[in-house]
């Protein structure tokens, strides 16, 4: 069954495309649920709600895009919500350490880390840095995106974001020493 | 100087010439490849990956937000497997209790002439029922005082009776007393010829009759009493209130080297000996198909209860028969009640 054939058994309510779409996405949308929401229960939740917004707002979905970057924007902005929910943002984004203070070595031997292991990586982060981070480098969302969606200043995403980097470089470098 | 000369002047000299980045700018550039790097590394481990959701949450999907209707169907049918698994569970249980019931009455050995699970006052009972004619009323009418054998034991041997009154005062002692069993039978006195029985508690029972059943049992100090003599002794029996799960509840026994009586309680109907007179037996057999009848008819009430959410009986459903038995032996003397609760 093609894409557009999927979204078309599913706006005529069949049981079985709805299945067949959710099987499809779900993996990859728990995966992105993950690096936002530490808990695994939480990030089932966002999973859930997010594929019930999906089938809500399928019949406005106008086949424009790539279908699974439609999926994982309300992915996304449903794990935002339950972030606000679950860990309030405001007391993650001040400030854990300074840029100065932290380390930049480039992160050399990070090649071989695995998905599971980059993603408990990221959870060690704190939420504003872990947020910010997956907007910008993994999303693909600007700062003035980032700050909007977040409500905060583009000079506190840039913050974050360069906090962030230097904290995973040097848990990467920890890793890699470890390992 | 002419122009050409100057153009070629300074082509020769900085065309090969290569100027090296400061060192504030080289660290900017290797700072954003470092992190173009990190974004990457994390871009293309974490792009594909996919982690397998808990089949609960499609479930979940499904029955809250995409068929919604199909669920309230899922909870009724829920709710009537539970009442038909409740109602199956009871009729087995019931069929249990029936047939522990059916077992436990040959084995008890006491004799008695009120069959099984009759019913107050419904089975009338031919030939020797008509001595036994008050089994029929309720356990709180139970009689405890059997005036009219009182009486007789004081005309024909007050002496046995006054000495009996004093060397049993102090003697009696349970014979079979399971930790379970509630004490139903709470002392057993020997008569005398002048005062009355007292009731154990407030329930005044009315005075009957009970049947004498001379020679069926042995004295149980081993020395025979004369067939036939009179009960020089009365009951006095307190009515069940939390009768226990064991068939026999109390059985108080008051020895003499002369005379023996035993009182025994125990609940449920006592199973003819198999010296019981005929007439006993016979008066059981046409009580048998109703009680069957009954129960079912139990079995059909109580799953309507079920299915209205009331309360749910088992022994109301399998017709079991809440009785208790009072049997006292003097002597060569055997009275026994069965007692419809």
């Amino acid at each position: 069954m093609t894409e557009p054939d999927l979204i078309a058994a599913c706006l005529r309510g069949e049981p079985r495309a709805q299945r067949q779409l959710y099987n499809q996405f779900a993996g990859l949308m728990l995966t992105v649920c993950r690096r936002y929401l530490k808990r695994p229960e939480d990030a089932e939740e966002a999973l859930l709600l997010g594929f019930a917004k999906v089938f809500r707002a399928l019949p406005t979905y106008r086949q424009e895009g790539s279908f699974e970057g439609w999926i994982r924007r309300i992915m996304v902005n449903q794990a935002l919500m339950e972030l606000r929910r679950r860990e309030p943002l405001h007391l993650s984004f001040e400030d854990f350490a300074q840029p100065e203070n932290l380390a930049t070595t480039p992160a050399t031997a990070d090649t071989q880390l695995q998905a599971e292991e980059l993603l408990a990586l990221l959870q060690t982060l704190p939420t504003g840095y872990r947020t910010v981070f997956n907007l910008y480098a993994l999303e693909g969302y600007s700062h003035p995106e980032i700050a909007e969606a977040l409500g905060i200043t583009e000079g506190t995403s840039k913050s974050q974001l360069s906090k962030a980097r230097a904290l995973l470089q040097r848990k990467l470098q920890g890793a890699a020493v470890t390992g | 100087m002419p122009s050409n000369n100057l153009d070629d002047l300074f082509r020769q000299h900085l065309g090969g010439h290569a100027t090296p980045p400061g060192a504030d700018l080289q660290r900017r550039l290797a700072e954003l490849a470092e992190a173009e790097r990190l974004d990457s590394l994390f871009r293309t481990g974490l792009g594909g990956h996919a982690s397998q959701p808990r089949r609960a949450v499609w479930e979940r999907l499904e029955d809250e937000h995409l068929h919604p209707a199909p669920r309230r169907r899922r909870v009724v049918a829920w709710w009537q497997l539970s009442a038909a698994a409740v109602l199956l569970l009871s009729l087995l249980a019931g069929g249990l209790l029936w047939q522990s019931g059916r077992e436990a009455r040959p084995g008890s050995g006491l004799a008695t002439n009120q069959p099984a699970g009759t019913k107050a006052g419904n089975a009338p009972l031919p030939a020797m029922q008509a001595a036994t004619s008050a089994a029929a009323t309720p356990a709180n009418d139970f009689a405890t005082t059997n005036t009219t054998e009182k009486e007789d034991v004081a005309r024909t041997s007050p002496s046995t009776a006054e000495k009996l009154n004093k060397s049993f005062a102090s003697q009696a002692t349970a014979r079979v007393a399971s930790p379970s069993s509630t004490p139903i039978a709470t002392t057993t006195r020997a008569g005398r010829a002048a005062t009355a029985t007292r009731a154990a508690n407030s329930h005044r029972l009315p005075r009957r009759a009970l049947d004498a059943a001379p020679g069926q049992l042995a004295s149980h100090g081993g020395r025979k009493s004369p067939v036939g003599q009179p009960m020089p002794a009365t009951t006095t029996v307190a009515p069940a209130t939390t009768p226990a799960p064991s068939p026999a509840l109390v059985a108080a026994t008051m020895t003499n080297p002369s005379e023996v009586v035993e009182v025994e309680v125990r609940r449920g109907p006592a199973p003819a000996p198999p010296t019981v007179v005929v007439a006993s037996a016979a008066a059981t057999e046409p009580i048998a198909s109703p009680r069957r009848r009954l129960r079912l008819g139990g079995l059909l009430r109580q799953a309507d209860h079920l299915v209205h959410g009331e309360p749910v009986s088992l022994t109301e459903a399998t017709g079991l028969a809440q009785t208790v038995t009072v049997q006292a032996r003097l002597g060569g003397r055997t009275l026994s009640r069965t007692i419809q609760l």
